[in-house]
């Protein structure tokens, strides 16, 4: 199966829920497992709350999610134009939090990479941020 | 999400509804921080059989509530952690902080034989 859409949402934090709904939603079509879409819906919610509290550090701005599922695979891209990552290995450090004050657990990354298959960051700081990650979904494939 | 919380001797016991991501744990922080800053509570027991989804957020959560009840010397406990949420507790370490219990009345009596040791 080949399919794609683009969602464009203000970087509110009432939108978290939004996005990591929208994004399962689309991946239903793969009939995944419900822990498959519990480990996607919580590595969204990883990656748009970066955008939300890091890239924007909570002021407003404009985040893009794009999803492509090729065969068996969702490719989940969540893409900020805020402050960027200046040291990308770092960020990728578990416990790892560039903001200690806010209770902030620093386990982001280490969310993402657990939950997905793969998770690629890049960084271009106040240009553009991207997180490209991707999941195959199993349940559906006849051996 | 709701969050409800009830205080029973020295013990919060704090249940939340439905999801807790960076939104909505704010709120559950503010809450538990009140009561916690008042006269002689010491001890949360976490009711968790309602929550649906949880992010690191919720851990960040988890976390900062785990150090206040510990600075009180308090006892920081978990009540029905759903199955689809272990798997974060368990990355976090969060259940290396917090201990588990069957019901809240088992977390009470855990609470209360705390006291004695």
């Amino acid at each position: 199966m080949n399919n794609k859409m683009k969602l464009e949402i203000l970087s509110k934090s009432e939108n978290e829920s939004f996005a990591r709904v929208v994004v399962s939603a689309f991946a239903a079509q793969l009939d995944p497992t419900l822990e498959e879409i519990t480990d996607i819906k919580t590595a969204v919610s990883e990656a748009v709350t970066n955008c939300i509290i890091h890239g924007y550090e909570n002021k407003c701005g404009i985040i893009h999610i794009q999803c492509e599922i090729i065969d068996h695979e969702v490719i989940i891209e969540i893409i900020d134009y805020g402050i960027g990552i200046g040291d990308i290995k770092r960020a990728r450090e578990p416990l790892y939090t560039s903001k200690p004050d806010q209770e902030r657990s620093g386990m982001g990354f280490t969310v993402m990479e657990s939950f997905m298959d793969e998770v690629e960051v890049l960084s271009i700081p106040h240009v553009e941020t991207k997180v490209i990650m991707k999941k195959k979904i199993i349940n559906n494939i006849d051996i | 999400m709701e969050f409800h919380t009830r205080v029973i001797e020295d013990t919060i016991i704090a249940k939340i509804v439905g999801e807790l991501d960076h939104h909505t744990s704010e709120d559950i922080r503010n809450q538990m921080d009140y009561l916690l800053s008042m006269n002689g509570v010491k001890n949360v027991i976490f009711d968790l059989s309602q929550l649906t989804f949880m992010d690191s957020s919720g851990v960040g959560m988890f976390m900062g509530r785990y150090k206040k009840v510990k600075a009180l010397k308090g006892v920081p406990l978990l009540v029905s952690i759903p199955l689809s949420i272990r798997k974060l507790f368990q990355m976090s370490g969060l259940f290396n902080i917090y201990g588990e219990c069957s019901n809240i009345e088992d977390g009470l009596n855990k609470v209360r034989r705390g006291k004695h040791e």
